[in-house]
């Protein structure tokens, strides 16, 4: 999930949470590995319990995987055939009443007038008012790689 | 707040859809409206979340078939095309479908004035 945004977040200035193999943050990890048991609570008996499982890299993944369903599963319903992992990171940081129009708006589209974030939330997120999605699109894949362009639900 | 940033309902937009995207050209007979949060009750983390959106429906009528959820940006019919307290909106998938008449409020242009903002671009008419 790289909630870190791949930063160094065991540094001594950071106040991220971000932690574990995917690199989510706690309450990100808290809700989605309750989420993952209420949907398969066969799960429950394979998990590291509480907080320490987010540093269980097979725990954790439970929970990311969950976290991946969910968006790509509000994408879907929101009319977004096959969602790719930068389309769900959308959602993600966008929220879901607005991050489907973000993955599918084109790469001209400007990205504020689409999320109506104030400049100073666009600029904590290394944006600004002109920044278009494929401004957006560009960074993300940065750091995402080759995996944005991945289908979340393939065979679904 | 488990993500970046919050998001507030948009009031200006200049998206396109994907059935559009690559051609950037406005679509004929949609105007945007924009998501009566208020009128749904719908809190701020319900938004975030993408928690109790309102359900498209395949026909006009409460008996009609989920097909999916509209968010904060919704492309309606132009003029506005009601039947029984629903109005005909446009998917991103490019699927008609129908949406209880509260869901929708009108947007605000950037000069200021209410009436829809157009769907790709506000200086080409549609």
């Amino acid at each position: 999930m790289m909630e870190s945004q791949c930063q160094n977040v065991g540094s001594s200035s950071s106040v991220s949470s971000a932690a574990g193999a995917f690199q989510m943050i706690s309450t990100t990890y808290t809700a989605d590995i309750n989420g993952a048991v209420a949907e398969d609570p066969a799960i429950a008996s394979n998990i590291v319990q509480g907080l320490a499982g987010q540093m269980d890299p097979g725990t954790e993944a439970y929970a990311a995987s969950y976290e991946l369903q969910q968006d790509a599963q509000m994408l879907q319903n929101g009319g977004v055939s096959n969602p790719t992992v930068l389309a769900v990171r959308a959602v993600y940081q966008f929220g879901g009443a607005t991050g489907p129009y973000v993955a599918a708006a084109s790469d001209s589209a400007n990205l504020e007038s689409i999320v109506n974030l104030s400049s100073s939330a666009l600029a904590a997120n290394g944006l600004t008012a002109s920044s278009t999605v494929g401004d957006w699109r560009a960074m993300q894949t940065k750091v995402l790689g080759s995996a944005a362009n991945q289908v979340v639900l393939a065979g679904s | 707040m488990k993500r970046l940033i919050m998001v507030s309902a948009a009031w200006v937009i200049h998206a396109t859809i994907p059935a559009i995207a690559d051609t950037e050209v406005p679509i004929k007979g949609y105007q945007c409206f924009g998501l009566n949060a208020e009128a749904l009750h719908l809190t701020p983390d319900d938004m975030f979340a993408g928690k109790n959106l309102p359900k498209v429906l395949d026909a006009p009528s409460v008996d009609g078939k989920p097909i999916g959820t509209e968010g904060s940006l919704i492309y309606v019919t132009w003029p506005l095309k009601i039947e029984n307290g629903f109005v005909q909106v446009l998917r991103m998938n490019g699927e008609l479908g129908w949406l209880t008449e509260k869901a929708i409020r009108p947007m605000h242009r950037a000069d200021g004035s209410v009436g829809g903002a157009r769907s790709s671009g506000a200086k080409t008419a549609i």
